[in-house]
């Protein structure tokens, strides 16, 4: 599947053309616009905001059928999703269906071009619905519209919102037994309140590679699936340990390992 | 009365390499390989030389590469230091192991980890990384080892490695680059090899010159520890000092030359540089070349100084690089 594919201007001109704190006229683009892709696509397309590589039939099948995919999990859960904060609930949920979907190699990782095109042309009605609670609270119209830009076009390029996902199910994927510890975190996920988004964090920000992701899979299926769920500042602190122990080669360390040294569980 | 300096101890370890490999790089289905000696820490294989005239760049030449390393003793008496590191009733064989992996930094990409028994190394034995796809890879791939315990021990001894896993020596890095490496100046400065014969270095062009655009020259030799400068201490070192001479030149071309062209892509992020380094905006500084040549040779003289300073702490403090390169030169001493 060809992912060279993204905008033609370069990051910082396409900022300069549709950021929302550059330029009021973009906070419609970012909040009314978003609310439908038709719209939103529309406007880029009005701003010369063109597409630059060849968008083959493969990557459009995958791309509705994430989206059917993820609409279907939301009807599911609907009677559940009150808040925000249970929207996160199903962000593992979201990612198993972009990773499943999107077979890309590791390097896939850096083509934030590509994350950044995907998002803004796709799936901006997904970043409103995940990171916006009221989108037509008019008082709240140019916050509303600065989160959207800044998931939906990652002005830190680690938060693009369909690589986010994507990466968390890189970090839990096995080679053996495939989404299993994603599944698990999921399922925990959903009916328990706890520091996943905490965990979210450190899969996208730290530096946890291992082989086939041991430390990350490890450490989830102990924190956020074990007997004990942990609080946010025991899962901070618990990476905090991992992070510090220089002297020590971890990443490839067992379970006990990880349960009674970093995770500070004695049984 | 004087303050004492106290050295705190933390856990015996050895701080030198105790191992080296011999590396040998296949591909799938293709007759080339690519040997290695031990002390190869830096290879680069961006383009494979399948012969004289045939140069083709590693993506398109290949998918996939195979990696086999043989572990070799740097010292004779390795097994001893070792012995140092673990208690008196443990046997090194028993006790330590070898770890090595594969891992890309950009993809954050750890391949397998290949664990060896000391009985392994010297013995012409192959450790084998089967496989490697390169579009897991991005620029570089590097291949660590470290010796570490492979059991636990109890033990009151503070200053000994007794938990499983603890890292008791660690071994130099190699670094395989599959991409073509940025030259050092990057988008802004044209800095590059040449054939330099005695010299080091050399900077052509600018304004005293032939009125070019300055070129910072150093001899091909060095071309690959330029290329992974970030590697080497001595390059940064030196590309740090060059910078403030290269910069120079650069500013005196910007202003009094008559051929830096505003519209010229490659001119412009030259003045870009020079306008971060000096921290202030493009149209501050276009304003600058607005005026007659004698006002933009006294801009010139003021502004030389301030560029000397400013490049010291810009994007890398020099003081601080300085301090701690110091610093590991007396760790190491």
């Amino acid at each position: 599947m060809n992912i060279d594919i993204g905008f033609k201007l370069e990051k910082s001109e396409l900022a300069k053309s549709i950021s929302p704190t550059e330029n009021q006229v973009n906070i419609a683009l970012f909040s009314h616009d978003a609310l439908n892709q038709q719209k939103f696509s529309h406007q880029l397309k009005m701003r010369m905001i063109e597409t630059e590589g060849e968008i083959n039939s493969e990557l459009l099948e995958k791309v509705e059928k994430i989206n059917e995919e993820i609409n279907s999990l939301l009807k599911k859960y609907e009677g559940d999703i009150k808040s925000s904060r249970d929207k996160g609930k199903l962000d593992f949920d979201i990612a198993k269906i972009f990773h499943s979907n999107l077979n890309f190699s590791r390097s896939a990782i850096l083509n934030y071009r590509f994350w950044r095109w995907l998002t803004l042309s796709y799936f901006i009605e997904k970043v409103v619905w995940r990171w916006i609670s009221d989108p037509n609270d008019m008082n709240k119209i140019r916050k509303n519209a600065i989160t959207v830009f800044q998931r939906g076009f990652g002005e830190r390029d680690r938060r693009i919102d369909t690589l986010r996902y994507w990466v968390i199910a890189e970090r839990l994927w096995d080679r053996n037994k495939q989404y299993y510890y994603l599944d698990k975190i999921a399922e925990s996920a959903k009916k328990n309140e706890g520091p996943f988004q905490d965990f979210i964090n450190n899969l996208i920000d730290n530096n946890l590679y291992s082989p086939n992701e041991n430390v990350t899979k490890v450490m989830g299926s102990i924190m956020l699936t074990g007997e004990k769920l942990f609080k946010t500042k025991e899962l901070i602190f618990s990476f905090k340990r991992y992070h510090s122990y220089t002297n020590r080669f971890l990443i490839e360390g067992n379970e006990d390992i990880f349960r009674k040294e970093i995770c500070l569980i004695s049984r | 009365m004087t303050a004492q300096k106290f050295k705190i101890k933390t856990i015996e370890s050895i701080d030198f390499p105790l191992v080296e490999f011999k590396k040998i790089i296949s591909f799938q289905d293709k007759d080339y390989d690519i040997e290695k000696g031990l002390n190869d820490q830096v290879i680069d294989i961006h383009n494979i030389e399948i012969n004289e005239s045939t140069v083709l760049p590693l993506r398109q030449y290949s998918k996939s590469m195979n990696l086999k390393l043989i572990p070799e003793w740097v010292e004779n008496n390795a097994i001893q230091e070792l012995k140092k590191v673990i208690f008196d009733n443990e046997i090194v064989e028993e006790t330590v192991v070898l770890n090595i992996y594969l891992l890309c930094p950009d993809t954050k990409k750890i391949f397998d980890l290949k664990k060896i028994s000391i009985q392994e190394i010297n013995q012409n034995k192959q450790i084998n990384f089967d496989e490697i796809k390169l579009d897991e890879i991005e620029e570089k791939l590097i291949i660590q080892s470290n010796f570490t315990r492979n059991i636990g021990y109890s033990s009151n001894h503070t200053l000994k490695a007794d938990k499983k896993s603890s890292i008791i020596a660690t071994n130099r890095e190699i670094r395989i680059y599959t991409d073509e490496v940025d030259a050092p100046g990057g988008d802004y400065l044209d800095i590059g090899p040449y054939e330099l014969e005695n010299l080091l270095f050399k900077v052509e062009g600018g304004f005293n010159g032939n009125l070019k655009r300055p070129k910072f020259l150093y001899h091909k030799a060095f071309d690959k520890y330029f290329k992974s400068g970030d590697y080497y201490k001595s390059v940064q070192l030196f590309l740090l000092m060059g910078l403030v001479i290269f910069s120079d030149y650069n500013l005196k071309w910007i202003l009094l030359s008559e051929e830096f062209d505003q519209n010229n892509s490659e001119h412009m992020p030259v003045l870009e540089f020079i306008c971060k380094v000096l921290n202030i905006k493009k149209a501050e500084f276009m304003e600058i070349l607005e005026l007659d040549q004698n006002e933009k040779l006294s801009k010139y003289l003021e502004i030389t100084h301030t560029l000397q300073e400013k490049i010291q702490v810009n994007e890398i403090n020099y003081k601080s690089f300085f301090q701690k390169l110091i610093k590991s030169e007396l760790k190491d001493n």
